[in-house]
């Protein structure tokens, strides 16, 4: 028999399935402050947070909400190199795709850039742009000045790639939209309406405000450090579920399995 | 699937861990109350002894009566527990009861020890405190004293009084029986001492009336 544990496991399996977009107080502040910046005749846009606050998730359904309104393209993952980047390049701009062994000549693309100028407007949002080498970003940034192509770059912040925002983007980039860890409402906001949109009302209702504090705790309100959390919670459920009952409680999800998942995800060790 | 009874004995081992903070924290604070609780009574005797030392004396109006029978025994003892202190004299310098600790003053005073059976004027006044209070302390002492001074009858008036106020003490109705005896009130008092015997038993009125059968009082 399947667990009740089992579904709830699985609604915080680590995505970026616009289906699963949980729509917060904070996180609509960010998408309304991107879409602004998007309307200003700006060149490259930062979208900075550290790993896991939703800078992904945001970047799709900013996407997926303007694309029938506007050029927008989204490259979820960097090219493996700079030839397949600008051939990607080549196919936004032009429609058209390359041969395999042909390379895109710069000053060309720049060009025609340049002469898209007032006649198209077209916005490329490059995720994981850390990864991004530092020539691969000079030559984005000389893209962008041409005024027909708008970036929206988005960066893990940890200390080396403040150091890149601070290098290659810091004189050039207009606007800065900066997402944060979840508030402790925001969290669980987000864990609840995750449940309620899979209609599990009884589990959603059996973490009290204890449990989410003690999870907030952990997590730091990072929602990837979150979705990893709950999953492990609702598995060790679901394990005493089906092989030791009398250990798990339908009313409440007990302290005890909240720091069992704590210590095997290492957020507290022994 | 994670192995779960590792997981749950590691849990154990945290919780453990966890409660060694709050144990050392329990034992932090018993200890210091145990402290400061140690350190206080210390520094109250210490303050004891310091007043104690400096003999700055207040003089009271209050007199202590012993007891002639006291008196003998503290001079027949002399050389043993009152060596340089006869009875008459004796200056006793202490603190000044409980009360000194309920409301916090250290005041000291001077109580003078007066063997009240040799002073006429002390009997008056314990008389009157008697008629104030009704304390059969008192009026006992008077009894006693009277007897001790050979005045059977007014011996005799205190062992009633003291009677009065209650039936049951024992030595005023030894007093009062030898004070009739004395008196030569003997059937009267072998009376006494038979009604009281047999509601009470008592050895020492079956002595006492004996002794009066016999003609020894």
């Amino acid at each position: 028999m399947k667990s009740r544990y089992e579904s709830a496991k699985e609604v915080f399996v680590d995505s970026v399935d616009l289906d699963d977009y949980i729509e917060l107080e904070s996180s609509l502040t960010a998408y309304q402050q991107l879409e602004h910046s998007i309307n200003k005749p700006l060149k490259m846009i930062l979208l900075f947070g550290r790993p896991g606050t939703g800078k992904s998730i945001l970047l799709n359904r900013l996407h997926d909400r303007l694309k029938y309104q506007k050029e927008i393209y989204y490259f979820d993952t960097p090219a493996i190199n700079e030839k397949e980047f600008f051939h990607k390049i080549f196919k936004v701009l032009t429609k058209k795709t390359l041969p395999q062994n042909t390379e895109v000549n710069f000053s060309a693309l720049v060009n025609y850039c340049k002469n898209m100028r007032g006649k198209r407007e077209i916005i490329i949002m490059l995720d994981e742009a850390q990864m991004y080498s530092p020539e691969m970003m000079e030559k984005i940034r000389l893209l962008s000045d041409s005024r027909a192509v708008k970036f929206i770059v988005s960066l893990h912040k940890t200390e080396d790639e403040d150091l890149i925002a601070k290098e290659h983007f810091q004189s050039r980039i207009w606007e800065v939209v900066e997402l944060h860890n979840a508030s402790l409402k925001d969290q669980t906001t987000y864990i609840h309406k995750k449940l309620l949109k899979k209609n599990l009302f009884e589990i959603a209702n059996s973490i009290k405000e204890k449990n989410f504090k003690l999870i907030h705790k952990f997590t730091k309100g990072n929602y990837r450090e979150c979705n990893k959390m709950m999953f492990t919670i609702f598995e060790i459920c679901e394990y005493y579920d089906k092989n030791e009952p009398s250990k798990v409680r339908y009313d409440r999800i007990p302290k005890r399995i909240i720091e069992m998942a704590a210590l095997k995800l290492g957020y507290i060790n022994v | 699937m994670y192995n779960i009874e590792v997981l749950e004995e590691e849990w154990k081992r945290y919780k453990r861990k966890k409660r060694i903070p709050f144990i050392i924290g329990i034992a932090v604070i018993v200890l210091g109350i145990g402290g400061t609780a140690f350190f206080l009574k210390n520094k109250h005797d210490i303050f004891k002894t310091y007043t104690a030392s400096k003999q700055k004396t207040v003089k009271s109006d209050i007199d202590i009566y012993i007891d002639r029978g006291i008196v003998d025994v503290a001079e027949k003892n002399k050389n043993d527990i009152l060596i340089d202190a006869p009875i008459e004299i004796a200056k006793v310098t202490e603190e000044e009861g409980t009360g000194s600790y309920h409301n916090g003053e250290k005041k000291k005073i001077h109580i003078q020890v007066i063997d009240a059976s040799k002073k006429k004027s002390s009997f008056k006044e314990i008389e009157k405190r008697f008629r104030m209070g009704h304390d059969i302390d008192d009026s006992l002492f008077l009894a006693k004293s009277y007897y001790q001074r050979k005045n059977y009858k007014k011996a005799e008036y205190w062992a009633l009084q003291t009677n009065k106020v209650n039936g049951n003490v024992e030595e005023s109705w030894l007093i009062f029986a030898k004070a009739k005896a004395k008196q030569g009130h003997r059937n009267e008092a072998i009376h006494i001492l038979t009604v009281y015997i047999r509601r009470t038993h008592s050895i020492e009125a079956k002595v006492l009336l004996d002794k009066i059968k016999k003609g020894k009082i």
